[in-house]
């Protein structure tokens, strides 16, 4: 059983708002889902998890250049942009006290 | 009138071509399903408005005798890939008013034919779902029985299919999101192998899982739309390409017996029977085998998924695009938006992934589906030596009523046939070969074949002998 205290936890990790209802949901649905997953430990597993597809992947290089004019994009990224103040996105103050 | 139940690319073509028809009349007839009947099915959230534009394009490639495949084709596009210019909402909220700034790759190979972007079809938010039932923008009708679900995440985009609203749709596939709505609305879907068809554009859900995907009312069309959408991309870090093998005479088909009769729907496991029957009379060989693993598949599934959406929705802050709801600070912000704009399913995996990601958790779940996910692959390895391809029901059930599951986990039971196929990787495709009777109605159910990696014409060689009901 997750606690409301966990849910809570996991609500600011999650940077989600939730009603103390919704949680008791939702922690209720988490409970249920996480039982079933739980099976898993019915499997012995000394796999090391990266062996086996290690091999396959290749990591995907370029060289560390920019390759794009300085402002081609600025507009559209600033279009999108909820909150713009000249050239910038602007958010609220980041470091606190 | 042209007749869209038995029209397929080839025979659009040529029709096209030879001046038989034009793209304004092929177009329009698909408009008039969409005017009758979008309203109530919704398969379209949106019906582009510079359809007008698109079809002259197309109509003058074909005049001057330049026109390629697809050209002035219909297709609908699912609402979670990117066309510059156009609204792209993954069926969420918080990026309603969202305008892609780029295309995504395989619209950028699209755009080479000038086919006709019809509109954005409906999907469960953010791919989230197995019925279109948590589209932030109302459900999708199953145009078979609009009493029930079109299936999910891709609902939209077989029902348009289903319905005429479009002759082929791109959907997206992470545990079964193209099969499973082909199945419950009775057309094809293609889950192409992880990889083989570039993520550049499609917004992520679950990135080791998710493939984009082709529905089609014929395997044929299918195959063109893989052939167009297919291609290594130096703007996905998991693409990869592999030339085709060349198909067989005959294929040794596997079927996972243990896995599939625990608790089966009966309609379903005799309509299985009689498409292994169907094989066994076109020639091929049917055999049993033994995936013991393979009932854990879903159990891998909803560990790695959820994990890798918590990831993937943290660049929804509302901070660069989408919507943004104010707060007292900035981590008010962050919290109020997400709240507020993202519906429950959606928090409920991010949820879900943040506690199994997290510390103490990490090793119990991530690291353990992972090792057994591992486990999978290297014992579907060992089983593709001896056999070709694997067969097994899409669905363990037709399509359901609306509202039927509202308990999540049973939702999420529907993918049990499907999601092993994202987890390995493997192609896999759904072809509506049966039909089976739930209150006087007829509803198509699926037969998945699953083949290795990059062997998708093996999968098109045998479900293009198959009788499409």
């Amino acid at each position: 059983m997750i606690s409301q205290e966990e849910m809570k936890k996991l609500a600011t990790l999650s940077r989600i708002d939730f009603t103390d209802s919704e949680l008791e949901s939702m922690a209720r649905d988490m409970d249920s889902i996480l039982g079933y997953v739980e099976q898993l430990n019915e499997i012995e597993g000394k796999q090391d998890r990266l062996s086996a597809s290690a091999t396959e992947r290749t990591n995907v290089m370029r060289e560390d250049e920019v390759t794009s004019p300085a402002g081609k994009y600025t507009e559209k990224i600033l279009d999108s942009a909820p909150k713009t103040n000249d050239n910038f996105i602007e958010v609220k103050k980041i470091l606190n006290n | 009138m042209i007749d869209l139940n038995t029209l397929t690319i080839a025979s659009a073509r040529k029709s096209l071509d030879s001046k038989e028809y034009t793209v304004r009349e092929l177009v329009d007839q698909y408009l008039k399903n969409i005017e009758e009947k979008n309203d109530e099915i919704n398969a379209y959230l949106e019906i582009f408005s510079d359809i007008d534009e698109q079809v002259e394009v197309a109509q003058k490639l074909i005049d001057a005798g330049e026109s390629k495949e697809l050209t002035g084709i219909p297709i609908g596009i699912k609402d979670n890939i990117l066309i510059d210019g156009r609204t792209v909402s993954a069926s969420s909220k918080i990026i309603e008013n969202y305008k892609a700034t780029y295309d995504a790759t395989v619209i950028t190979n699209l755009k080479e034919h000038s086919p006709i972007f019809m509109g954005r079809c409906n999907m469960d938010e953010f791919a989230m779902g197995g019925s279109t039932e948590h589209s932030a923008y109302g459900i999708t009708k199953n145009p078979v029985d609009t009493d029930r679900v079109p299936g999910g995440s891709s609902g939209g985009s077989a029902a348009a299919v289903a319905a005429n609203m479009a002759l082929i749709t791109l959907g997206s596939d992470t545990g079964g999101s193209v099969r499973q709505p082909a199945s419950f609305c009775g057309v094809v879907g293609l889950k192409p192998t992880y990889g083989s068809v570039s993520r550049n554009g499609l917004i992520a859900m679950s990135s080791s899982l998710d493939v984009i995907g082709t529905l089609s009312k014929n395997v044929k069309d299918s195959e063109s739309l893989f052939n167009i959408i297919k291609g290594q991309d130096s703007l996905d870090g998991t693409s990869n390409e592999k030339e085709s093998v060349g198909k067989k005479d005959k294929y040794k088909i596997g079927v996972p017996r243990s896995f599939i009769s625990e608790g089966m729907d009966e309609d379903v496991l005799n309509a299985f029977e009689k498409d292994l029957e169907s094989m066994k009379k076109m020639g091929h060989e049917i055999v049993d085998i033994d995936l013991p693993l393979l009932k854990y598949s879903l159990a891998v599934y909803y560990i790695i998924m959820p994990s890798e959406v918590s990831s993937n929705m943290s660049r929804f802050d509302g901070v660069r695009f989408g919507e943004r709801v104010e707060g007292e600070n900035l981590f008010e912000d962050y919290s109020k938006t997400r709240g507020e704009k993202l519906g429950m399913e959606v928090k409920r995996r991010i949820m879900l992934g943040t506690y199994a990601l997290s510390s103490g958790y990490y090793d119990a779940y991530y690291n353990k589906a992972w090792q057994v996910r591992e486990m999978m692959k290297k014992a579907v390895k060992k089983v593709f030596e001896d056999i070709d391809m694997i067969a097994l029901p899409t669905s363990p059930t037709p399509a359901f009523k609306i509202g039927e599951n509202e308990d999540p986990l049973k939702m999420y039971l529907s993918d049990v046939f499907t999601a092993s196929a994202n987890l390995l990787g493997t192609p896999a495709i759904s072809v509506p070969t049966q039909k089976v009777e739930r209150e006087g109605k007829k509803l198509p159910v699926g037969l998945q074949l699953i083949a290795p990696h990059f062997h998708e014409d093996w999968l098109f060689d045998i479900s293009d002998k198959f009788d499409i009901i």
